[in-house]
């Protein structure tokens, strides 16, 4: 073997292990973990982030008040409805209450002492009288 | 005057390249199979030699190739990796070739030069993408 043929084999060898060396770097090189990821990530991208973090979970306490508040409206409602039921059933007992008076009144053999009786007899008929008394 | 847009067209692969690092590939392959190998590199090295240089062509060719289609950082670090070790292969073949059969191996040995020169400069282009996605 000439010097030249020395020289490049050993160049060849240190390209070859170079090569070599990169072979297995590429192969050990593990793939960017998370925590990689945020330090690579620069500072405004961060505090972008976190803006966005802390908007999200904003949204989301405002939307579980918004929550909130439209079962409690449902719940009024529905608390509205079922009074406004009492009101139309009471309203309705008043005008057969006075239907029957009416009707008393212009019977033909109706007396001032018997009429007394009756409307005693059928008691206060207004059912917000009944919810007082009682 | 607006000045004109600069368009730049670029292929994605490289047919030089990959068909040189596939022909490293199947030769050297064929050498390791009992293909007779050149005569400059039978004369003027041993044969473990000559099959740790056939193997390098192989390594060199499976290597570059994979790397070359693999996308990402660790694709361009596996095609450097090939174009070195084929790098080394090219040098010790030019070597051979000059050193048996000096001025009369010109122009193969400087076809091969160029195809190790060109595998350099690849490696160097890749190290330069390289150290500029990692600084950016």
């Amino acid at each position: 073997m000439n010097w030249l043929t020395v020289v490049a084999s050993v160049l060849a060898a240190l390209l070859t292990g170079a090569g070599g060396a990169a072979m297995v770097n590429a192969l050990a090189r593990r793939t960017v973990t998370k925590v990689e990821a945020v330090n690579r990530l620069n500072e405004s991208t961060l505090e972008w982030a976190e803006q966005l973090k802390a908007d999200a979970a904003g949204a989301r306490v405002e939307a579980a008040e918004a929550r909130r508040e439209a079962a409690e409206a449902r719940r009024e409602a529905t608390d509205a409805r079922r009074e406004m039921r009492a009101i139309k059933l009471e309203a309705e007992e008043l005008a057969a209450f006075m239907g029957q008076m009416v009707r008393w009144v212009q019977s033909p053999d109706m007396s001032m002492e018997r009429l007394r009786v009756l409307v005693s007899q059928a008691g206060p008929l207004n059912g917000l009288a009944r919810k007082m008394e009682g | 005057m607006a000045a004109r847009p600069v368009l730049v067209l670029a292929g994605k692969r490289n047919p030089h390249e990959q068909l040189l690092l596939a022909f490293g590939a199947l030769s050297g392959a064929s050498f390791l199979f009992g293909a007779p190998e050149p005569a400059s590199i039978a004369a003027s090295m041993p044969g473990f030699v000559v099959t740790l240089w056939a193997a390098g062509l192989v390594i060199a060719g499976v290597v570059g190739l994979v790397g070359c289609w693999w996308r990402g950082e660790r694709g361009q670090v596996l095609e450097a990796g090939g174009l070195l070790v084929g790098a080394g292969s090219l040098l010790m073949y030019a070597t051979a070739a000059l050193s048996v059969a000096g001025v009369r191996a010109l122009f193969p040995a400087g076809v091969i030069l160029a195809w190790l020169a060109a595998n350099l400069w690849r490696v160097v282009q890749i190290h330069r993408e390289l150290r500029a996605g990692r600084a950016e």
